[in-house]
């Protein structure tokens, strides 16, 4: 049952010069027996089997990026998720094999041209879609480890508190649905109009319903109020000594009003919000447009810096953000992971059924503002602080840690922008030289 | 358009230095009715910029229906951990920040100029390539 092929593969990349961090964490994780564990560049992968365990376990407090630490943990709970989606994850994983990922949309042109009303529509209303996309959506909630109980800043256990969430690219609000089924607050940013308006059109609905409720029962409170007053995630209402505004009636609480609001913005020019403003992120099926440059003034690299960087300001320290997307190649992943390393982001890629084509999904989780102030440089920084941080801008102060390929692009890269004249990234960037003594 | 999105939204187009707040420009407005999460809203409060939030309800104020009253110049103790409110002033705060709708107008960034058009409740905060 123990696959090796991580931890050695992992191991050659320390072989290859890589920062006492990663050495770190490689024994962080050949502590393990069963997993699928590799990296894209420095950024680490966690893949996970339907067999395989529960992320709760894999990612365990504290150690991010990839932290899995405890095997007894990991052992107990052989089951890829506890509540959520996977109870037949094997049917689910067969059924969930025919997303768009044939066809790539992204190569046709702008996004709000792809999504018009009619594609908007046809999203919205195919029942496969819906299902693919909730599906994908809780498993990020599931990533974000918001859901209620034990909030990110560790608030109160049992109390459930809503989180303040951003989803980008929400598209028709399928992903906001579900974040409103969870009790969360969000505010969804789509750069297609036309989806926004299949969301709009939802929560119009919503609203038309709540109200329609709130005057149905406007005449006082029976069994059923009781009943959702139950519900230990409303107290506000519970609360006596609240004025109520409906005449001196309980409100209703089902069905409600949505808890979302919409935002027509294209990510790629950066986030328009005050600092430290979301309690967490997610994106479904939207960061791989960010690849490709769909006008000629387009820079996949630049719009993904401006994404992430804006990104790691508007969220509150220690928030997290989940980016389920579809890279079209190794090198998108690659890509999308450095960019969201160099703003700062601590965190890895976990990947979701590894083995199935159609299947796979891969997960951007990341951690924001942690350590700002009080941080060491992890360019200066010896070993543990940068490990598995911003591996790519790893230290090399030890002796026989040369400078790795990533550091010498990057460094190419930044020479570059400020005009010098650089020589071309070849495949011999980087590579390994013969020792001298 | 809710007046907590506002709160939160700035413009990010060159040339501004904070582009906050947008300043509104009303032209309709829809008031309705969500329930009150205390919990949720104490939390929010240290994150919302009040005179933000305040001089907001003085541009909305009057298109509500009832036309909603000035929010206190200052919150009795919004500062500290745990923002002490009465439950008066949490619900007059829930129902700016959640239940008032800006569905049409513009946000005018305060530095530059630039207007971002409100159209059915939703801002178009679409920046081109050259306004970066
Ligand atoms: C496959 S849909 C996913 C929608 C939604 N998250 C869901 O789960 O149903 C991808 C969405 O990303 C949006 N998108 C693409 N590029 C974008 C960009 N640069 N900024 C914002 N949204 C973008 C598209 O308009 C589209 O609505």
């Amino acid at each position: 049952m123990s696959d090796l092929t991580g931890i050695s593969r992992d191991s050659e990349l320390n072989g290859k010069a890589h920062s006492s961090g990663c050495q770190e964490q490689a024994s962080d994780f050949s502590s393990l027996s069963m997993k699928n564990f590799s990296r894209y560049g420095n950024i680490p992968i966690v893949e996970t089997l339907e067999s395989d365990i529960s992320l709760d376990a894999k990612m365990t407090a504290g150690r991010w990026g990839g932290g899995i630490s405890r095997n007894d943990e990991i052992n107990s709970n052989p089951r890829r998720s506890s509540s959520s989606s996977s109870s037949s994850s094997s049917s689910s994983s067969t059924t969930t094999t025919t997303t768009k990922r044939m066809s790539r949309p992204e190569l046709t042109g702008h996004a709000s041209l792809f999504y018009d009303a009619r594609e908007a529509k046809k999203y919205d209303s195919s029942s496969r879609m819906v299902g693919i996309q909730r599906e994908i959506t809780e498993r990020a909630i599931e990533l974000l480890k918001l859901d209620g109980r034990g909030t990110v800043d560790g608030h109160g256990r049992g109390s459930f508190r809503p989180s303040l969430v951003l989803d980008v690219g929400c598209g028709s609000g399928l992903s906001g649905q579900v974040l409103e089924e969870h009790g969360h607050v969000w505010l969804g940013c789509d750069v297609s109009r036309d989806m926004l308006n299949v969301a709009n059109e939802r929560m119009e609905h919503k609203r038309e319903e709540a109200a329609a409720a709130s005057h149905d029962n406007g005449g006082g409170s029976d069994d059923e109020d009781d009943e959702f007053d139950d519900d230990d995630d409303q107290d506000a209402d519970d609360d006596p000594s609240m004025p109520d505004e409906n005449n001196g009636t309980r409100r209703r609480r089902r069905p409600s009003p949505p808890t979302g609001d919409l935002l027509h913005h294209d990510m790629g020019t950066g986030l328009p919000f005050r600092p430290a403003t979301f309690d967490a992120c997610i994106s479904i099926s939207a960061l791989q447009w960010l690849c490709y440059s769909n006008t000629r003034d387009q820079f996949p690299k630049k719009r993904l810096m401006r994404f992430f960087s804006s990104l790691y300001v508007v969220l509150r320290r220690g928030a997290r953000a989940v980016l389920q997307f579809y890279p079209e190649t190794a090198e998108h992943a690659i890509l999308i992971s450095e960019c969201a390393a160099r703003v700062g982001f601590a965190g890895g890629i976990v990947v979701d059924y590894p083995n199935s084509t159609k299947a796979k999904k891969h997960y951007l989780t990341t951690k924001g503002g942690v350590c700002v102030a009080d941080d060491v440089d992890p360019r200066r920084a010896g070993g543990k602080s940068a490990g598995g941080k911003r591996g790519e801008k790893a230290p090399r102060k030890r002796k026989g840690v040369g400078k790795t390929k990533e550091w010498i692009l990057h460094k190419k890269e930044t020479q570059r922008k400020k005009g010098k004249d650089t020589r071309m990234d070849t495949k011999y960037t980087g590579r390994k030289r013969p020792t001298r003594f | 358009m809710r007046l907590l999105t506002h709160n939160f939204l700035r413009s990010n187009v060159k040339g501004t230095e904070n582009g906050y707040p947008l300043i509104i420009e009303v032209t309709t407005v829809r008031c309705e009715e969500s329930p009150v999460d205390k919990e949720f809203l104490l939390g929010l409060i240290p994150k919302v910029d009040y005179s933000a939030l305040r001089s907001a309800v003085r541009h909305m104020g009057p298109h509500c229906d009832p036309p909603l009253p000035d929010l206190p110049e200052v919150l009795p103790s919004a500062v500290g951990d745990v923002p002490s409110l009465d439950d008066a002033t949490i619900s007059i705060l829930h129902r700016v920040l959640f239940d008032v709708y800006l569905v049409e107008g513009y946000l005018v960034c305060p530095d530059t100029g630039r207007k971002f058009p409100v159209k059915d409740g939703i801002p178009n905060m679409i920046l081109h390539e050259d306004e970066i």
